[in-house]
């Protein structure tokens, strides 16, 4: 095709157009030949024949904004849009886009008709949406379906700020969303951000009402939730339930709207409807009111207002002082610019009439002189008009002046590149930038692969360390802690929880030696961190592993230094050790197994480059051949050992081993 | 011409691309090099760099600088094979980076940074990035604050209360 895209496009809008059979495909490549594309608004884009296995594959780099409107569930997917700020998704099928946005930060996805595959996607999403902080979704709360598709979301939106749920529950509940049901949910870290939540054409529903009980209960930050009930609907019960239902956030505010206001999202502006209406058939779209007068109950909407305003004013207050600021300093420039011009052409006027005339001209009075008597200047004006280098009267003097005051500031770079810098800092560095400015106060916390590590120098950091946790968004990569206090081992504990959850690939925890070597035992969290690719230990207990573990599949250093396992804990220790195909470093000094007896275990590493091992009994391990070795060190007690060497010095048979034996 | 140009093939690196920046500098590289940045690989991989790619927001001095170091890790594939010589070349691109970087004043690196990222050059965007984190660290507020020149708008009260939450990240 002769097709050369539209190399400068930045926003594609189409409304209501039909594109005949197969051009999916074209609308994509129409989409991906223009690069800089920054907006793309489809609203009832008619694709004949486009079903949904009908395979295109929309890719732009530099979108901000994607607006997809449709009443059939249409085929096609997105590749990762990095870019991508904005996302509003109305209508089916529209799960699968999804999986191209992990990067926004506002979301609206409303869908009537729900399949089954689409809450697989979300169950199945590979990412957290880590820097989305506006959702508005429907949600009929008579189906599972949309009920799990919300939850799926929810859990993977790490930092959400605001939610909208729209109600659109038309039907009898298929299933009884109760508290049981909701805290079976898997709800760790949600709602963590929480402070906005509006819950719209809300029918009161007990499944509405149980949802409105779950907020309340686990979003600590809540400041607001408005409820606002469908036309027609009428429950003061249910009001005077969920305004006087107790809340974990101290600040949180329940406000009933006795009648339905108008912002429901994107989906509900009137063109939208209207335009769904038209092309509306079976089932998909049932929208009971298409195009409704909102009718606003006036009080109510003042008090919402008040208090979302209070929310805005410290951030409008300061935008003015900003502004205040540069307009000053324009000021000034302007001034200043003025100031020399006058100056440069009376000066070169008077040289002139002085040439020409033949009269000598006495000095220039002193400015200082004038500018103390009547004329009332800025500090900074003042200044320039007395300096004496400045009265050699020049643009030059002015410009060099304006150059000097906006250096670029590094806050002019967007904030995702900010977070990749704050990123590669290590913790501490990366919660000082937290004082530098308004807008830094909370970067930190959403800048993934800050790495986290405290040494022993650091004892008041402690109490600190489950904070900063709570506090940061992101998976947490890297964790260290250099040295545990005994009376810090329960907090310890608190850290493999969180950790086990955040991905945690580099651990290590060492423990201040005990009194009497009584190790504290870990928690077995640390059995679930199945991204782990290295991990130390010491001075410490491990637990049994769990009977479902199923090891670490990433690691390839394992260092355990005073470690000890209890009873049978060489079955741990071997599952450990063969779980991990890629295991290349492994050290085990000190190590001990409770109990008195011990089945023979055998280290299984077909990767394994180096080895240590230190103990002071012969705890019956075997070594199976390891064709990778390259460094060995075997040490065991004489006393407790009658195992045969030659062997065991078989399993290093290989030309570049050179590692030595001490047994 | 810029057609002749693009269907011109050199020995080794491919058809060649014309870039052209937002002053109107033109700068002829091949694919290989060009598609470095993921942004320019996409449209290769589309079919749409015929005419020259037009990169409105990148200036023709901070262009010279992407061009030499997307000319000067070309080679990055092409000698993995070869295991001497990568190494070679790697001491080289280290020093050859580490110049680029370190000599920057704020202004350009910010729009170095900039471009790396329109382009999306992930590697250099990485390197630039990790420049600026390497000057914040060890430094206090303050001093972070004069070296970016980022403007202290909290009331004393509220530093001090953000100092006083994370004092152990604040003691020296």
């Amino acid at each position: 095709m002769g097709f050369e895209g539209f190399p400068n496009l930045k926003k594609l809008r189409l409304h209501e157009v039909t594109l005949p059979e197969h051009m999916g495909n074209m609308l994509a490549a129409l989409i991906s030949a223009s690069p800089l594309l920054e907006e793309v608004e489809l609203v009832s884009v008619f694709l004949v024949g486009d079903y949904p296995d009908e395979e295109w594959v929309i890719r732009a780099p530099n979108l901000r904004k994607l607006i997809m409107v449709a009443a059939f569930p249409y085929g096609g997917r997105v590749e990762e849009l990095p870019r991508l700020e904005q996302g509003i998704l109305c209508g089916p099928n529209y799960a699968k886009f999804l999986t191209g946005m992990a990067h926004v930060t506002k979301l609206e996805f409303m869908c009537h008709y729900m399949l089954s595959t689409e809450v697989d996607v979300l169950e199945q999403l590979p990412f957290l949406f880590e820097n989305l902080r506006s959702l508005v979704i429907s949600v009929n709360f008579c189906k599972m379906s949309h009920i799990l598709f919300m939850f799926c979301l929810l859990r993977s939106a790490p930092v959400l700020e605001e939610l909208d749920v729209v109600g659109q529950s038309n039907d009898a509940q298929d299933i009884d969303a109760n508290d049981e049901f909701l805290n079976a949910q898997p709800t760790y870290d949600m709602f963590a951000k929480l402070c906005v939540v509006r819950m719209k054409k809300v029918a009161c529903l007990c499944n509405e009402m149980h949802f409105m009980e779950f907020v309340l209960n686990k979003a600590r930050v809540l400041r607001v939730l408005s409820v606002y009930p469908s036309s027609g609907v009428t429950c003061s019960n249910e009001q005077a339930f969920i305004t006087e239902h107790p809340r974990v956030s101290p600040d949180a505010q329940v406000i009933f709207m006795n009648r339905e206001s108008a912002n429901n999202g994107y989906m509900d502006t009137p063109s939208v409807n209207y335009k769904l209406e038209t092309t509306r058939t079976g089932n998909w779209i049932d929208l009971a009111h298409p195009c409704k007068i909102n009718r606003l109950d006036l009080d109510a909407v003042d008090q919402h207002k008040h208090i979302e305003e209070m929310l805005l004013i410290r951030q409008k207050l300061l935008k003015e002082r900003k502004e205040m600021a540069q307009a000053l300093h324009e000021d000034k420039k302007l001034l200043l610019n003025y100031f020399a011009a006058v100056k440069k052409y009376f000066t070169s006027n008077l040289k002139y009439l002085s040439e020409q005339l033949n009269i000598s001209i006495p000095p220039f009075p002193e400015p200082s002189s004038v500018s103390s008597s009547s004329h009332p200047t800025s500090p900074r004006l003042a200044e320039a008009l007395t300096d004496p280098a400045s009265c050699s009267a020049d643009n030059v003097q002015a410009d060099s002046r304006a150059d000097q005051q906006p250096k670029p500031s590094l806050n002019s770079l967007p904030s995702e590149i900010l977070e990749n810098i704050v990123g590669r800092l290590p913790v501490r560095q990366a919660v000082r930038t937290s004082a530098l400015s308004l807008d830094w106060r909370r970067r930190w916390e959403s800048s993934p692969g800050i790495r986290f590590g405290w040494g022993s120098g650091e004892a008041g950091a402690a109490a600190a360390v489950g904070q900063i946790l709570a506090r940061y968004a992101c998976p947490v990569r890297h964790f260290r802690h250099g040295w545990i206090e005994s009376g810090g081992s329960a907090r310890a504990d608190e850290w493999l929880v969180v950790l086990a959850g955040r991905g945690v690939e580099h651990l290590a925890l060492i423990f201040s030696e005990a009194d009497n070597f009584l190790f504290h035992t870990l928690h077995a969290a640390i059995f679930s961190c199945r991204e782990l690719t290295k991990l130390e230990f010491g001075s410490c207990r491990l637990p049994a592993a769990p009977s479902d573990f199923s090891g670490f599949p990433n690691l390839t250093v394992l260092t355990l230094t005073m470690v000890a396992f209890p009873p049978h804990g060489e079955r741990t220790l071997e599952a450990m050790i063969s779980s991990a195909p890629l295991l290349q470093s492994l050290e085990l000094k000190n190590v001990s197994l409770e109990g008195g007896e011990w089945d023979e275990w055998v280290i299984r590493a077909p990767n394994l480059k180096d080895l240590i091992i230190q103990l002071e009994f012969d705890f019956l391990w075997e070594i199976e051949q390891l064709p990778s070795i390259q460094t060995a060190t075997i040490s065991v007690d004489n006393e407790s050992t009658d195992r045969d060497f030659v062997q065991l010095l078989t399993c290093f048979a290989r030309p570049s081993y050179t590692g030595k034996l001490v047994c | 011409m810029a057609a002749a140009a693009a269907e011109a093939t050199t020995d080794g690196g491919g058809k060649m691309i014309i870039l052209i920046s937002a002053d109107g500098k033109r700068f002829e590289v091949t694919e290989a090099v060009a598609s470095q940045s993921q942004l320019i690989s996409n449209m290769i991989e589309d079919d749409c760099t015929e005419n020259g790619v037009r990169l409105p927001n990148v200036d023709g001095d901070i262009l010279t600088m992407v061009v030499d170091y997307c000319n000067m890790h070309a080679g990055d594939a092409a000698a993995a094979g070869d295991t001497m010589k990568a190494s070679s070349t790697e001491e080289e691109l280290k020093k050859f980076d580490a110049e680029l970087v370190q000599a920057l004043e704020n202004p350009v690196l910010f729009k170095l940074i900039l471009a790396a990222n329109f382009l999306n050059i992930k590697s250099l965007l990485d390197m630039t990035c990790q420049r600026v984190a390497d000057m914040m660290s060890g430094k206090t507020p303050e001093q972070m604050r004069e070296t970016f020149s980022i403007e202290n708008d909290f009331t004393p009260e509220e530093e001090a209360a953000i100092r006083q939450e994370n004092a152990w990240a604040f003691d020296d």
